[in-house]
């Protein structure tokens, strides 16, 4: 199984990434939205866990983006972000019509329930 | 507030080395550097604070110890980031008439911001620079070679500071702590923020005015 993660932090993307290989993933890292896209089509990721905060194209206008092309629909997204999801956009239907697996928040997300709730998905999705 | 949101990323970051199942000495290291800068950067906001409203008081301070120092400080929080940070004082300077701790809080908070905002599959090099610029007049800066600074890029990090994660006066900011912390020192001593070229690589920094009566000495 391979992951994207976008993470604009250095240090915060190597301990997402160690967690994910420690686990059998193969992963990524992307510190923006321009190079995510390119990556993607490159990688062929079975899921992207992406921050919201980030410089240049945020998270949603990556997500915006991203979720416009047909090829990459069936691709879940998991939105792990130091913002709550209460603070997310002003408008509630927001994540809904980005079409978000998981949000993670990441001061009350462990390394552990990140990776494991990622595979669960994956693997569910995969199932079915 | 912003000061808690900006350090929220550091926190972030001892919390998933913490919880990581590779956990070894290097990791502690890591830790004890984080919680060290993270300190740095709260004292630095709060002397910022402390003096707002009043004037700083004035010594005799060298700008190229001050660079040095503030590169030394830097030095392990650059490797962490994989980050070449270098230090670039050529000429022989004249101490000047400022607030040591403000003139280090300033490149502090410019120089941590570059770095942290280091750009992917890339090596970023980093210069903290002091310079005499015209006679008497001495300049103290923050470049790099591989990161484009605006002035809209460092109108944007100014917007945004306190907004989100850790900072920078860049186009890839997203915060602007380092930015507002200097911003604020700098108000402080009488000077201000500017962009500026050094040696073809595009930085921030700031004039520092040097006594004329020191200049005689």
């Amino acid at each position: 199984m391979k992951v994207l993660l976008i993470e604009p932090d250095h240090i915060l993307a190597l301990a997402y990434k160690q967690a994910f290989e420690n686990a059998g993933f193969k992963a990524k890292i992307c510190t923006n939205a321009q190079s995510a896209i390119t990556t993607i089509d490159k990688m062929k990721p079975d899921a992207i866990i992406v921050e919201i905060l980030m410089s240049g194209h945020s998270g949603v206008e990556f997500l915006n983006e991203f979720r416009s092309y047909e090829d990459w629909s069936s691709i879940p997204v998991f939105i792990n972000s130091s913002i709550p999801e209460y603070n997310f956009g002003s408008n509630p239907k927001t994540l809904a019509s980005l079409d978000i697996a998981y949000y993670f928040y990441k001061p009350k997300t462990s390394l552990q329930k990140l990776v494991y709730t990622v595979k669960e998905i994956i693997e569910n999705k995969n199932d079915t | 507030m912003p000061m808690l949101l900006d350090l929220q990323t550091h926190f972030l970051q001892v919390k998933a080395i913490s919880e990581s199942d590779n956990f070894n000495n290097y990791s502690l290291d890591q830790i004890q550097l984080l919680s060290k800068h993270s300190l740095m950067m709260m004292d630095y906001y709060l002397f910022s604070i402390d003096y707002l409203q009043t004037e700083l008081p004035l010594t005799t301070v060298s700008a190229a110890a001050v660079a040095l120092d503030v590169a030394e400080n830097l030095r392990r929080l650059a490797r962490a980031y994989d980050v070449c940070l270098d230090l670039d004082i050529t000429q022989k300077l004249e101490p000047v008439y400022a607030n040591e701790s403000a003139l280090k809080g300033i490149l502090y908070g410019l120089a941590s911001s570059l770095i942290i905002e280091r750009q992917e599959s890339k090596k970023v090099r980093v210069v903290i620079a002091a310079q005499e610029t015209a006679p008497n007049i001495q300049r103290l800066g923050v470049y790099s070679p591989d990161v484009n600074m605006s002035p809209t890029s460092i109108k944007q990090s100014r917007i945004l500071a306190g907004q989100a994660r850790a900072a920078a006066p860049l186009e890839i900011s997203s915060s602007g702590l380092g930015l507002m912390l200097s911003d604020q020192l700098t108000h402080a001593l009488g000077s201000k923020i500017m962009r500026f070229t050094h040696r073809g690589q595009k930085g921030v920094g700031f004039y520092v005015p040097m006594s004329s009566q020191l200049s005689f000495l």
